[in-house]
Order: C-alpha cells, then sequence, then structure tokens
C-alpha cells in the first residue's frame, strides 16, 4: 500500500491562508508537485499545561444524519485523520495517524427520547465497506473531544475515492442503570450510512479547519461544543447534569467549598436520601451494611452520585475505577466500589448505596483508575493524576423524609442531633431541594 | 493462480498453501521441486490410538515448548447421504485416511491430521455421543455475532511442508490420485462436499512475510519481527500454558482416548495493533501491566522461557490490577481458568490470511468443550469490565479480535474416527 495523501498542497496552503494562518508545512524539506497531496500536519504545543488547554486549532469535521434505531441513535461524523492519545493506567501516548490512514471516523451514540449521550460500556464494531469488500474492521476508542464531548473514534484507512459503507454495531449497555433505564438498552442494533470520500469532502474539512491565534495556544480553556457550530448542525454533545440537576446534598471541597477538583477534572459529589435514593437502588444496592445490630444505625439510607466532568464543556469522565472508603470518628464503616452508571435524568455517573450515613461522617473518594478514555488534543494531559477527593457529609444531609421520627437521633451521642435539628430548622425539605435551592 | 513476482520462497510457499488446489500444488512442486517427505506406515504397524497425539512427533525448542507444524490447512466436509452413514461412506472416508498414514511419516516432517465430528453429525443419528458433551457452538460474549461450522466433518491438515498439506488436501478433495508414491484409489468427494477449505501458517518469520503480500489490515510500515510466530508479534503457546495431551484426552465411554476440539476463527485489527498502541502497551494488553513496566517480554517474547511469567501472584491479582492499572492482559486473564494450576487447552492455533485480511484459527483442544467455555468467560473478563477496564477497551486484546465463526467437533479416537455412531460403535 502507499501512502495516500490527504489533499493536495495547494488545496491545504489555500485553506491556510484564508484562516489568516501560517502555513504549518512550509518548513517541510520536501518541495512536492502541485498534484502531490498532504494528510494536514497539525503544529504541536510544545509542553502543554498539565490541564485542560485551548488546541491549535478547530477541527473542521462533516456531520452525517443522525442513525435512528430502536433504543439508541447514531450521529456519525468524519474528518481528516488526526492525532489522539490513547491511555492505559496512567500511561497517555499520542497516537499519528499512519501512513495508511485516509479519514478520521467519529459516533457519537445516545438516547433520542432524553437526549442523554450513552457510553456503550461494550464499544462499537465498525465495518467500512467499498463495493461489498470489507476495507477496514474497528472497535473504535471511546473518547474525549472538547468539541465533540464523549464519543467512539478512530483513524481508519480506506481504499482510494469512491463511496463507503459503514455498518456500526452497538451492545447491549451492561453498566448500572437507572431510574426508567433500567429495562432499556439490552439488545444491540445495527446501522449503516454512505459517505463519498473524494476531493471535494477533502476540502470541505480541511476549509473548515479555524486556527486559533498562536498566542492563545496551550492557554487555559476549552473550544466551545460543536453543537454551537452552524455548518455541522444539530449534533448531539455529551454534558454532564448542572449542579442543579443532580439531587440530593451536595459534598464541597472543605478547602474550597465547591465541588472537588482532581487532575482538572471537577467532581460533582452528592447523598441522595429516601425516598428518592430507593429509585436509584433499582440495579445496584451496596452491601455497605451497618452491622447486625440493627440499633447501631446512627444515619441514613444514601445513594452516592459522584459526576465527575471536565471542566468548562462538562465532558462526563467515563471509564474510570472509583472507590470510597466511609468512614465515622475514624472507625471505617465500608470501602466500596462505585458502580459506573446511566441513569435516565442525569446520564452518566459513578453510584453507590450506602446504609448508613450520618452528619458528620467522611467519605474518601478514591480514583483507582483516571479516564481511560482516549483524548483529543487540549484534554491528554488532564484527568491523569487524580489524587483521593476527602468529603465530609454537610449539616444539610437529612437522609430520609422521615414520616414519624422513629429512632433516627436514638443512640447518636456524636453531636448528630444537634446538627439535625439545625437541618430540620431550614424548612425540612430533605437536602435535596436545599441543594437545588443553592443553585444560581 | 497465485502469482510469485516478489515474493520470498518462505512467503511463495504460504500463498500457496492459502491457495490450495492442485495448481497449487504443481506451482508447488514446479517452484521448489519435490521435496523428499518421509513415508508412512507398513502393513501391520499402527499410529496412536490419540489422534490427537502430536508433541511427542513435534520439535521442542531448548525451553521445551513444543513448536507447530508451520503449514495448516482445515477442511469442511459434508456427508452427501441424507441420515445416518453407511458402512460404504464410512470405508470411503477411512480408506482415504489410511491412504495418508501410509503416504507419510505421522510427523511434522510429514503430515498430522485429525478428523473432527461435529454436533450436526450426530443429530444424524438423533442422539448424542455417549459419555462426552457435545454442544452446539453459541456466541460465547455479547460482542460477536458468529457463524457457526455445523458441517459433518472438520479435518485439520499440518505439516512443516507446503508440498505435504497441499498434495494431501488435493488427494482428498480434489481427485489428485497420489500422495508421497502411494496411489489412492478413491477421494472423498465420491461421498462428501467440500463446505469451505480454510489454511493458515504459524511459526518465525511467516507472519513477517506476510507484509510483503499486501493484505489489507497489515499496516504498511512493516512492523511484524521477523522472529514473531503470530502475527500479533509475540510467542504464545509456552508448556507452562499449555494442557498436556493427557489432560484434554477423554477418560471413559466409547470415546475414551479422544477429545473435543473448538475452532474459532477471527479477524485481527492489526493496524490499530500495532500503529496505535505503543510496545509497552501491547505486552500490557497481552501478558500484565506488571509484564511491561518490568520489561520481562523482551522484543517478541525471546526473554520467556517455557512460561508467559505470569506469577500466581499476578493471575490472582488481575481484578485488583484492573482497578489501578486501568489494563489487564490477555493471558493474566485466561490463567484464572487454571484447575490446581493446570491449563484446561491444549492451543494448537494459527494465523491466517483467508478472506484476504489477517486473522486467527484459534484451534483448541480440551477434555470438554465446557472447559473452554470457563476459559473463554475468564479470557472476556467481563467481570473486570466497568471496574477500571472497558468490556473490550484496555481489558486484554478483545479491542483487536473479532470472531466470525465458531465451531466444536469430537475428535474421536483414531479406531473410531470415521463416521461412528453416538454409541461408539463402528
Amino acid at each position: 500500500m502507499n501512502r495516500r495523501r490527504f489533499l493536495s498542497r495547494a488545496g491545504l496552503v489555500g485553506s491556510l491562508a484564508v484562516a489568516g494562518c501560517s502555513d504549518p508545512t512550509e518548513d517541510n524539506e520536501e518541495t512536492p508537485t502541485p498534484e502531490e497531496e498532504l494528510v494536514p500536519e497539525f503544529p504541536e504545543i510544545e509542553d502543554p499545561p498539565d490541564r485542560v488547554y485551548l488546541p491549535t486549532h478547530r477541527e473542521g469535521m462533516e456531520a452525517y444524519e443522525t442513525l435512528s434505531g430502536d433504543e439508541v441513535a447514531v450521529t456519525p461524523m468524519l474528518t481528516y485523520p488526526h492525532p489522539f492519545w490513547i491511555v492505559d493506567g496512567t500511561n497517555v501516548e499520542r497516537v499519528e495517524p499512519s501512513e495508511d490512514d485516509d479519514v478520521h471516523l467519529m459516533m457519537t451514540v445516545w438516547d433520542e427520547g432524553t437526549g442523554i449521550v450513552l457510553p456503550m460500556d461494550a464499544g462499537l464494531h465498525v465495518e467500512v465497506e467499498r463495493d461489498g469488500e470489507v476495507v477496514a474492521e474497528r472497535v473504535p476508542w471511546p473518547m474525549l473531544s472538547q468539541e465533540m464531548g464523549f464519543h467512539f473514534g478512530d483513524n481508519v484507512p480506506l481504499d482510494g475515492d469512491g463511496t463507503y459503507e459503514v455498518t456500526v454495531t452497538t451492545s447491549r449497555i451492561n453498566i448500572a442503570k437507572t431510574r426508567g433505564y433500567e429495562e432499556r438498552f439490552e439488545d444491540g442494533e445495527r446501522f449503516s450510512f454512505e459517505f463519498e470520500f473524494d476531493e471535494a469532502f477533502r476540502h470541505r474539512v480541511v476549509d473548515r479547519i479555524e486556527w486559533l491565534d498562536e498566542e492563545r495556544w496551550g492557554e487555559e480553556g476549552a473550544l466551545s461544543p460543536i453543537t454551537d457550530s452552524e455548518e455541522t448542525g444539530d449534533v448531539p454533545y455529551a454534558r454532564a447534569p448542572s449542579t442543579g440537576e443532580v439531587p440530593g446534598t451536595h459534598l464541597l471541597d472543605p478547602e474550597t467549598d465547591e465541588p472537588a477538583t482532581r487532575g482538572d477534572g471537577v467532581f460533582l459529589t452528592s447523598l441522595v436520601g429516601s425516598p428518592e435514593a430507593e429509585a436509584f437502588f433499582g440495579t445496584d444496592l451496596g452491601d455497605d451494611l451497618p452491622g447486625e445490630d440493627e440499633e447501631e444505625v446512627v444515619g441514613e439510607v444514601a445513594y452516592l452520585i459522584v459526576s465527575p466532568r471536565s471542566p468548562y464543556n462538562e465532558v462526563p469522565l467515563t471509564e474510570m475505577a472509583l472507590s470510597v472508603d466511609h468512614s465515622r470518628e475514624g472507625d471505617d464503616l465500608a470501602e466500596e466500589d462505585l458502580a459506573q452508571t446511566i441513569d435516565s435524568e442525569i446520564g452518566f455517573h459513578y453510584g453507590l448505596s450506602l446504609d448508613d450515613v450520618a452528619v458528620g461522617d467522611d467519605l474518601s473518594i478514591a480514583i483507582e483508575t483516571p479516564p481511560q478514555t482516549a483524548r483529543h488534543q487540549g484534554y491528554e494531559t488532564a484527568f491523569v493524576e487524580m489524587p483521593d477527593i476527602d468529603l465530609v457529609v454537610p449539616e444539610a444531609w437529612t437522609g430520609a423524609e422521615r414520616d414519624d421520627g422513629v429512632d433516627d437521633t436514638e443512640g447518636t451521642d456524636d453531636g448528630v442531633d444537634d446538627e439535625e435539628a439545625e437541618d430540620g430548622g431550614n424548612g425540612g425539605n430533605g437536602g435535596d431541594e436545599d441543594a437545588r435551592g443553592d443553585e444560581e | 493462480m497465485t502469482e510469485r513476482a516478489g515474493l520470498t520462497r518462505r512467503g511463495y510457499a504460504r500463498a500457496l498453501v492459502a491457495a490450495g488446489g492442485i495448481g497449487a500444488l504443481s506451482a508447488c512442486l514446479d517452484e521448489f521441486g519435490e521435496r523428499e517427505i518421509p513415508g508412512g506406515i507398513e502393513e501391520g504397524e499402527e499410529l496412536p490410538e490419540r489422534q490427537h497425539a502430536w508433541n511427542a512427533v513435534c520439535e521442542a525448542d531448548e525451553d521445551g515448548n513444543v513448536r507447530s507444524p508451520r503449514h495448516h490447512v482445515l477442511l469442511s466436509l459434508a456427508l452427501d447421504r441424507d441420515g445416518e452413514p453407511t458402512d460404504e461412506d464410512r470405508a470411503l472416508l477411512e480408506g482415504a485416511l489410511e491412504t495418508l498414514e501410509r503416504a507419510y511419516e505421522w510427523s511434522t516432517d510429514g503430515l498430522l491430521f485429525t478428523v473432527g465430528l461435529s454436533p450436526s453429525y450426530f443429530e444424524r443419528f438423533g442422539s448424542e455421543p455417549a459419555g462426552v458433551e457435545l454442544p452446539h457452538p453459541t456466541a460465547l460474549t455479547d460482542f460477536e455475532e458468529p457463524d457457526f461450522d455445523e458441517a459433518d466433518l472438520l479435518l485439520h491438515l499440518a505439516s512443516d511442508h507446503e508440498q505435504a498439506v497441499l498434495e494431501a488436501e488435493s488427494a482428498l478433495v480434489e481427485g489428485h490420485d497420489e500422495v508421497n508414491g502411494v496411489t489412492v484409489e478413491r477421494g472423498l468427494e465420491e461421498g462428501f462436499s467440500l463446505e469451505f477449505r480454510r489454511s493458515g501458517f504459524v511459526g518465525e518469520g511467516l507472519p513477517a512475510e506476510k507484509q510483503d503480500d499486501d493484505v489489507r489490515g497489515i499496516p504498511s510500515s512493516d512492523p511484524i519481527p521477523e522472529e514473531a510466530p503470530f502475527f500479533m508479534g509475540f510467542r504464545s503457546g509456552f508448556r507452562e500454558s499449555q494442557a498436556t495431551e493427557d489432560r484434554v484426552t477423554i477418560e471413559g465411554g466409547p470415546f475414551a482416548g479422544g477429545t473435543t476440539e473448538h475452532l474459532s476463527s477471527m479477524t485481527i485489527q492489526l493496524d490499530v495493533w500495532y500503529e496505535q498502541d505503543t510496545h509497552a502497551q501491547r505486552v500490557a494488553k497481552l501478558f500484565s501491566a506488571e509484564h511491561a513496566r518490568e520489561d520481562v517480554v523482551g522484543e517478541y517474547g525471546e526473554s520467556l522461557s517455557d512460561s508467559s511469567g505470569l506469577t500466581e501472584e499476578r493471575i490472582e491479582a488481575t481484578a485488583a490490577d484492573a482497578r489501578t492499572e486501568g489494563v489487564v492482559g490477555h493471558a493474566q486473564k485466561a490463567a484464572r481458568a487454571r484447575e490446581d494450576g493446570e491449563p484446561l487447552l491444549l492451543r494448537r492455533d494459527f494465523n491466517t490470511v483467508d478472506g484476504g485480511r489477517p486473522g486467527l484459527h484459534f484451534l483448541c483442544l480440551q477434555r470438554e468443550i465446557e472447559e473452554f467455555v470457563r476459559v473463554r468467560e475468564a479470557m472476556t473478563g467481563a467481570d473486570l469490565a466497568g471496574n477500571g477496564v472497558g468490556q473490550t477497551l484496555n481489558n486484554g486484546i478483545l479491542q483487536y479480535l473479532f470472531v466470525n465463526r465458531r465451531g466444536n467437533f469430537l475428535l474421536p479416537p483414531r479406531s473410531l474416527r470415521a463416521l461412528p455412531t453416538p454409541d461408539g460403535e463402528w
């Protein structure tokens, strides 16, 4: 196979000239003929900061019509091959497009009913065919991108200009599903779409590249989501729920009084009390049992929500392993793994049911594995080093709605009574309502 | 016909086996001349009762790892007759197989072969084989939709010499009238139809040479190490990770001395494996994160001797590794299914370019198919998914393999190989 080049040099230079930017290929020692084609080569930012940062450019891309299935919808997008980073553990490795690659194929899978982007934990299976012959077969990487949010993508080789048919197969969602999603996404589905790979396509996507001023490269910040773009129209974008959308009593970083931030990821964390908590217990009931003796229970049943997301665009951070160490006055009550969960209202989060949560309890959340998702430029240095998050159950926590006050203060000689009483004075609507009330 | 142009000798030989047929055989003889291949047994001599008794006649390396024959052909055959086979069918098959035994030494220098019988074959009798669980093949993961090999017979031919497998195949199904100087009385085409043929290769140099052939899905950058016996670039089949022939042999009932065979055929996403993953990531995904960190594998596995270097501790730590390392190794996961430290499967897998793409015929033997299913479950690692690794992401090598076909077979003892009844009568 010969190296196929993406676009005529003339075309690329033209697009860069329009963008008012220097030609990153001008130092190339080769002097290709005008007919020779080039994959766009993007300048690297030297020593990018260890946080979310502005890349050199917005990718140009083409979105295709959303494919609607019985359970899920797939929105495909296509652009030129470009670098990305893959992750194992805390190793982040840059992947350059290979000489065989012709396009970067992306797909976002979502629930058209709720608009929620789905993590598809089993991945997608993709076959690219030309004239009935398979030219590429892939399980594309789950990826994070500032413009695309959470999606699946990969660089893919083709076989020259022509019409290609892509078949995308989804599998059942195996992670925990809550609040109306329990019976959903049990079966895989198959979708297909066609695209035309030709000079016109290559020009369109390269012409859409928007270069940032060089002094902004590496600056703190993130490109705005593609949904804001007029050229591509309505593309779903994975967005973690806002503070107001996450129910329950929110737990804040004691040092900042804000949701905890680790490795530039923002960890919105809350405890949902009864009866709302029960709605989450359908598929994952933890075994944080308080012990043989029921009378030792001093706290309340809770569902712990941890909703990590990128700063700025609030893209949910998937493919992590989180656990929580629950203790009270230095005594360990439980150490539990959180379950990756998809909820019909708040979407992807990490959840766990706890049986005995009282005001003043310590909840230490360990990020055992940072997001294993592949990354587009601007996200590859963030979300890697993520130390534990130590949180304290705040006074606003009342846990259950108590209709009769049975034994909620019995046997507590640790000051919990007073705190609960204070909370009761706030109107007694439960932490959930309080948190919402606080939302601006 | 397969063109030699631009191919090395080994590359051309392998291409001829891939092409198959009398044309390939004659091209093979034209190109390389007739190789002297040792002859088989004389009247009165006998071969081992176990069809799968190959290890004793395969070479072993200095570490005691058995080296598989280099060239392989799989023939899937359907009995033309409806209903139960007759004595005539039996005589036809047995006669053809005995011809091969007389023609070729039972060795990698000559020819090794097995005959497997599918669950569909036994349905001709309306009952299952006695003393053996032989289920129909099924999909074994959520993310595969394989076709199933349900033809009556699966013949597996193997030799270090392409000439032997091609000639044996031609004699069995193409009317070729002589094998290694022995006259072929009758070919199987008189009572059987060939449903498909598949072919493959394994051994140092063969995968790397495939890079010259412009096979779609093999990266243009020629990343496969010359020394690697498999496409994925590493040695495998270490003595310590292989079941013994005794361990896979059926112990009781009429088919005692036989074994069961599972064949899964898959394509391999080699371009991503080589062009995107780093060597360290490949090692972590094939062996374990610790193997990668401590660099104990070498470029293609040369630093390992007779085992994949997995300690009990590492095997037991698989779930913990998922959560803390973010990646688990294929070998590490599979080793969890060992019983008292003993592997359950005897792998005799080999690579292929059937269908014009890089792939693997994962052929393995075990006492019961259920044992294969158990190992496969451990390999799938669904229990690990969501705990630091995904269903496929960083979960061994699942992201790189696409299972297209599965088949289950009974390899009866040699004396019962030719169309036995479910009670082991002949």
